[in-house]
């Protein structure tokens, strides 16, 4: 009887009623919708940098992490990878080599970062390849090959088949070989298109003559958007001693803790709106005592003890919590559907943005975060619930003769 | 039997800066089946009278007795209860819960008196047939006459059958032939059911058919008559 009372007081004033819950849905609508395309979207980066510019788990000389040196690196790296691959199967395992250069054409040089890869298990997993402007991506035998950015190519002034020099200094000595471009590419980011230069792991590793089968970086991938708690661990023993071994949270900590904190700004907003919107809540029940004192007064005198003032108040809020819980929740998957079958392209407002030597896909996909979902709801039902103590303390503070006399 | 013991009874409350004494050491003692009307000019102690007698407020001074509990020494839960188990009430404005139907109202005590939802609803319906509103159970009191939905307050009043039924001008609001009905209703119950009623009324039709008449004048009784 109590919800009963307490559902037809809130429909007897259906605006005010109407207005509460529906600011509480709104602010559920919100925060769903937003939370989904920004789990979608971090989902995108999060998974598209990891495969491109690391990997689940990475292996790399001790000390590269902090310092960068790309005079660090890992000898023998053909063996380690199979150590690794047949300790981890069903694992991708990836090297790559980094070395900063420059590339020179008959009409300009330019600084350049020079990576490195195995072209055809960089294709399962980097952008580059989906990207090409003009030519073929890189052969296993492509040793005399790179691949340049569009915007390179422009400065450079060369196109397909044209040759280049690169060059790179190694303990104070500066090696050079000449290159054909292969192919370029445009993924969007002005950095990497003006920047980023990719031959064969073969081909960069004769800019090291002294390092026997040398690279900077081993990666350990999985086929799956997170890898099993173990893989580190496995990774790590089969590894041995005198190597970081990092998962991809340490290996990428600009991109894991702008995550973070890309999270937290974004609770903490949509946490305000979600308390702005429980104060409809308050006001509607505050109205409705002042409005009801005689009426508190006449169930009083009927025997209805304080607690159950409090407790007709409290299933009011939490009526219009549920309302508008129920109307969030709706309305936020009915927003997020669109965003999560078609997403939002915004490549028109901005270039793609790159993390970690990775361009972002402009192309942004939400997801259904069901934990985040349920979490929100869950809060916007206690902040209501909270949002309904004081009316319902003060509602069993009411003194029955003084409230009949209520006019 | 003794329903009601009142002894030396006094209310005073403060009104800005004066001390109002609206009962000056009243006794009164009411027997079970009584059918008692109180009169008195405004600002006689009449409602002060009945809310002490509720438990809806507690005496400044002096002893206020119900079905043998004493009523000022409880807290505000405790006197709760005692109106819930004891006492019935019935408003000059009626005062029905306005989003409930009229069984629903004569239903909402035995509610809180935790009566099971069957018998809740037989008994309902078979005081409002009694009260003359079968049919209309459903009904919300806007949808009632003011004699209807006063009605649905007797209803209400008699449906826990309490030890006393306070009456609080329950028919200055109603015309002559809605009040005739209304005071006859009363006295039925009264005399086919036992139950125990006490009036503040200027009504002289109330004060015609009441047993006993208290007049009031001042926060004490000026005179008590039996008939």
């Amino acid at each position: 009887m109590i919800f009963r009372l307490a559902f037809r007081n809130l429909i007897r004033r259906p605006v005010q009623s109407f207005l509460a819950a529906g600011a509480v849905g709104g602010s559920l609508m919100i925060l769903i919708a937003t939370t989904n395309f920004q789990e979608g979207a971090w989902v995108n980066v999060v998974r598209d940098t990891v495969r491109a510019a690391a990997g689940h788990v990475v292996v790399q000389p001790l000390g590269f992490q902090k310092s960068k040196d790309p005079e660090l690196l890992i000898p023998d790296s053909a063996a380690l990878a199979g150590a690794i691959a047949s300790a981890n199967p069903g694992t991708a395992v990836i090297r790559r080599i980094f070395v900063g250069g420059m590339i020179a054409s008959p009409n300009n040089s330019v600084a350049v970062a020079l990576n490195g890869v195995e072209p055809e298990a960089e294709k399962a997993v980097s952008q580059i390849p989906d990207k090409l402007k003009e030519g073929e991506w890189l052969k296993a035998d492509s040793d005399g090959e790179v691949i340049i950015g569009v915007t390179l190519a422009k400065r450079l002034q060369v196109s397909i088949g044209d040759k280049v020099v690169v060059t790179s200094s190694r303990k104070g000595e500066l090696q050079g070989f000449p290159f054909r471009v292969a192919g370029t590419f445009e993924v969007g980011s002005a950095a990497m298109d003006a920047f980023f230069v990719l031959a064969t792991l073969s081909a960069v590793q004769n800019l090291i003559p002294d390092v026997t089968d040398p690279a900077t970086q081993v990666a350990v991938q999985v086929p799956e958007f997170e890898a099993p708690a173990s893989l580190l661990g496995s990774v790590a023993t089969a590894a041995g001693e005198g190597f970081e071994v990092l998962p991809w949270e340490e290996a990428l900590p600009t991109l894991y803790n702008t995550r973070k904190l890309d999270r937290v700004s974004n609770a903490v907003t949509l946490g305000f709106l979600a308390i702005l919107s429980t104060i409809g809540i308050l006001n509607v029940l505050l109205m409705s005592l002042f409005q009801r004192t005689r009426e508190m007064g006449m169930l009083q005198a009927l025997g209805m003890r304080p607690s159950g003032l409090t407790k007709l108040l409290m299933a009011e809020g939490l009526l219009l919590g549920v309302f508008g819980a129920v109307l969030g929740l709706v309305l936020g998957l009915a927003v997020s559907f669109p965003l999560v079958e078609y997403g939002f392209d915004y490549s028109m407002m901005q270039d793609a943005t790159p993390v970690s030597g990775v361009a972002l896909d402009t192309h942004i996909k939400g997801i259904y975060s069901w934990s985040h979902t349920v979490v929100w709801t869950a809060a916007h039902l206690c902040f209501a619930v909270l949002a309904a103590l004081w009316p319902a303390f003060r509602a069993g503070r009411l003194e029955a003769v003084d409230s009949l006399r209520a006019g | 039997m003794t329903i009601v013991s009142i002894k030396n009874a006094s209310r005073h409350y403060q009104d800005g800066e004066h001390l109002v004494k609206a009962l000056r050491g009243l006794d009164l003692n009411l027997q079970k089946g009584e059918f008692t009307a109180i009169m008195g000019p405004s600002g006689s102690g009449k409602t002060t009278l009945l809310n002490l007698i509720g438990g809806l407020d507690t005496p400044t001074e002096g002893s206020v007795t119900v079905s043998g509990e004493e009523v000022s020494s409880m807290s505000k839960a405790q006197r709760s209860d005692l109106r819930r188990d004891h006492v019935g009430f019935i408003f000059q404005s009626y005062n029905l819960i306005p989003v409930l139907t009229a069984r629903e109202n004569t239903e909402f005590v035995l509610l809180l008196q935790g009566v099971g939802a069957e018998e809740r609803r037989a008994r309902a319906i078979e005081i409002l047939a009694a009260v003359g509103l079968a049919g209309m159970e459903d009904r919300r009191p806007s949808e009632l006459s003011g004699g209807q939905q006063q009605r649905v307050a007797v209803a209400r009043a008699i449906a826990t059958k309490p030890s006393i039924v306070l009456a609080d001008e329950p028919t200055a609001n109603l015309d002559s032939e809605t009040k005739q009905d209304l005071i006859s209703l009363m006295r039925r119950m009264n005399e086919e059911e036992g139950v125990t009623f006490l009036f503040s009324t200027h009504d002289p039709e109330v004060i015609k058919v009441a047993r006993r008449v208290v007049r009031m004048r001042d926060g004490d009784i000026e005179s008590d008559e039996r008939r």
